[in-house]
């Protein structure tokens, strides 16, 4: 009797996981889940919000494009938290994050000094970090799990007065006098120091180097050096609020100057919004081409009606290059997929817009590959110029000529 | 020539900075609370402006009406339903409800207006006339203008109407302004109200030059408390003052010193008169 019993409990057990295991299989592996913390609210709250629909974006195609291959179709899982936009707040929230849910990556923090803080809790307790803020701190601090997608500051401001002499020596004109001004902070103040030292190098006289505190409530002051140094070419390092002060001052001044933003507040949509037809001619550095960003630019205009800015994209790209990491090694730990990251050697698709097609970290983990860009806007749009090549548009120059 | 350019530039600041900074000296010296959820009016103020752009085309400088009445609702309303219960309580819970408005109000505009940054387009926005060498940019020029209305108003309204005088009464003593028959609560809802008001048509008419965004006040909260404890916390005229002090002395150490510096000699002058006269420039010496 009681092997018969035994007999059917073992059929109806056998019956029941049978049934049992296709729900299971279903339910599939489980998901990743990946870190972003952004600045949600305080005066950096815009560029947070567009930061974290750029990673939402991605993280959507690629769970509806079969997830993670490496990890049998596993779903990527985003936790977006608010790092406020104080650099204190960063460091908060991303400990909290980190507790929370035990991410395999954090991305963030988009500002220079918001990522210094968050990427120093991430070192220390072995998460990757992969960020798109400028500033050499990131990536010169010795640090093993902080990934820097885009060039780093000083490059970039290095860029920005090269492209400058050669788009002027294009339009037949030459460059003898510059000003920089930035904002005290470190996006600011890196990209500043190395956009002095290479105008320095190839000989070109800085009349004016002035440091402003972020978050202005007048320009004019400002304005009132620049105009007063005899500058051909001016270079504001700022974020958005301070740049639309200073490029309404210098139209209020009537200077006739060339305006060569340092990314930031240049290249952003409320740029256009707040400035009309005040923005034409106006070029700035970038570090991505968002003419470029394909499928991604599309999907982002149809989701929120207005172009995406390179922080939207370039956050999407370090999601990306997770994605690429974690299909080549099967990482399903920080460390493994640290390790993974420090590898990754990816081209093409996702990455094509960024000027260097690609994402290959150093040992400092800054992507050795990328190289900045210079755009202009022209009658509302906002182009690429320089260096040229097929698919950009010819640069418009608006300074004056040497005195 | 950049000397001349340089007090013009901050004369017209500092008469923006003076009308800024009005509604909280007028709100300390009739009631003696600190509001410190003034720069979040400024800002609510600027975003009255914008949507009146948007959505009536009306220009901010005509919009500062509205900006003014909408605050001055609102102002009212928050005196009536909570500045009220806190006034004769310990300064301390004066300083958190402010503070816990300011905050309240930050967080309000970014849920309902989000986080982007807005600004209009007006057509006077990058010009400036031209007298001698010396520009005068447009905006400013429209600006001071009210703050100089503004200023003249207050001016007449606080010493010539009988609404003024009794708020005048409230401020140098309530118990004696009420045995003469003066609605002391009326008058503390119509002064909050003023100030919140005051601070919202300051916001529409900088929003030519300047952008709105929920925390944009944090950025001028500084100046305002500036500005007014310079001048004599409780005084108008010597927010006027103090607006101007702070404004040239911003925009002439600017021509020697770097812009991050802009603030140093303004603190250094701030903190010698407040030496020199606790109570500011114009304020009374002994205050309770």
């Amino acid at each position: 009797m009681h092997h018969v019993i035994r007999s059917i409990a073992a059929v109806l057990s056998g019956v029941l996981i049978a049934g049992l295991l296709p729900l299971l299989a279903q339910a599939g592996p489980a998901p990743v889940v990946v870190g972003v913390v952004m600045p949600l609210t305080g005066n950096l709250a815009a560029f947070g919000k567009t930061s974290a629909a750029g990673v939402e974006l991605a993280a959507d195609d690629i769970n509806a494009h079969g997830g993670l291959s490496g990890l049998g179709g596993a779903k990527i899982k985003l936790v977006i938290r608010d790092s406020t936009s104080e650099a204190a707040g960063a460091a908060n929230a991303t400990a909290r994050l980190i507790d929370d849910v035990h991410p395999i990556a954090i991305i963030g923090t988009y500002a220079s000094f918001l990522s210094l803080t968050s990427s120093s809790v991430a070192e220390r307790r072995g998460i990757p970090f992969l960020t798109m803020s400028f500033t050499d701190d990131l990536t010169n601090r010795g640090y093993k799990d902080t990934f820097q997608v885009v060039p780093k500051a000083s490059a970039i401001g290095a860029k920005q007065i090269e492209y400058v002499l050669d788009i002027a020596k294009h339009a037949g004109k030459q460059v003898k006098k510059i000003a920089i001004v930035y904002e005290n902070t470190a996006f600011g103040t890196s990209q500043a120091a190395g956009l002095k030292k290479e105008a320095e190098r190839l000989g070109v006289d800085v009349a004016l180097y002035d440091a402003y505190p972020h978050g202005l409530t007048d320009a004019t002051p400002l304005v009132q050096k620049i105009t007063a140094s005899g500058a051909q070419v001016v270079f504001p390092e700022s974020y958005f609020t301070d740049t639309v002060l200073i490029v309404r001052a210098l139209n209020q001044s009537h200077a006739k100057v060339q305006i060569a933003g340092g990314a930031g507040g240049f290249v952003v949509p409320a740029f256009k919004q707040a400035l009309g037809p005040l923005a034409d001619g106006i070029m700035s550095i970038d570090t991505s081409s968002y003419d470029a960003y394909g499928g991604f630019e599309q999907r982002y205009q149809a989701k929120y009606h207005t172009f995406a800015p390179h922080e939207a994209y370039e956050n999407a790209v370090s999601l990306y290059a997770i994605r690429g990491a974690i299909d080549e090694s099967r990482a399903t730990t920080p460390a493994a997929l640290r390790d993974a990251l420090a590898k990754l050697d990816v081209k093409g698709g996702p990455f094509a817009g960024l000027p260097s097609d690609g994402v290959k970290f150093d040992a400092t983990g800054l992507n050795a590959l990328a190289y900045p860009v210079m755009v202009q806007w022209q009658k509302g749009e906002m182009v690429t110029i320089w260096p040229p090549g097929p698919g950009r548009a010819a640069p418009a120059w608006v300074g004056a000529s040497a005195k | 020539m950049a000397l001349v350019q340089a007090v013009v530039n901050g004369l017209l600041i500092g008469g923006i900075y003076a009308l800024i900074s009005m509604g909280l000296t007028l709100i300390f010296g009739v009631m003696e609370i600190v509001n410190f959820a003034q720069g979040d009016f400024l800002m609510l103020g600027m975003y009255v402006a914008y949507f009146a752009f948007v959505g009536l085309h009306l220009d901010p400088m005509a919009a500062a009406v509205l900006g003014f009445a909408a605050l001055f609702v609102l102002g009212a309303l928050i005196e009536i339903g909570l500045v009220r219960r806190v006034l004769h309580g310990p300064q301390i819970s004066q300083i958190f409800l402010t503070v816990g408005i300011a905050i309240t109000l930050q967080n309000a505009a970014l849920a309902l207006f989000g986080a982007d940054f807005q600004s209009v387009r007006v057509p006077y926005q990058a010009s400036a006339l031209s007298v001698g060498h010396v520009q005068i940019p447009v905006p400013y020029l429209l600006a001071f203008a009210w703050s100089a209305a503004v200023g003249i108003a207050l001016h007449v309204f606080l010493g010539r109407t009988a609404f003024g005088r009794a708020i005048r009464a409230v401020a140098v003593n309530e118990a004696a302004a009420t045995l003469c028959g003066v609605n002391v609560r009326l008058v503390r809802m119509v002064t909050f109200g003023i100030g919140a008001g005051l601070a919202g048509l300051a916001g529409a008419v900088i929003l030519p030059y300047a952008y709105v965004f929920p925390t944009i006040g944090l950025q001028y909260v500084v100046i305002m408390f500036t500005v007014a404890v310079l001048g004599g916390l409780g005084n108008v005229t010597g927010a006027m003052l103090g607006g101007l002090i702070v404004g040239v002395t911003q925009s002439l150490s600017t021509l020697f010193l770097p812009s991050a510096l802009e603030n140093l000699i303004v603190f250094a002058i701030f903190v010698g008169v407040l030496m020199i006269r606790p109570a500011g420039i114009l304020g009374r010496a002994n205050v309770r």
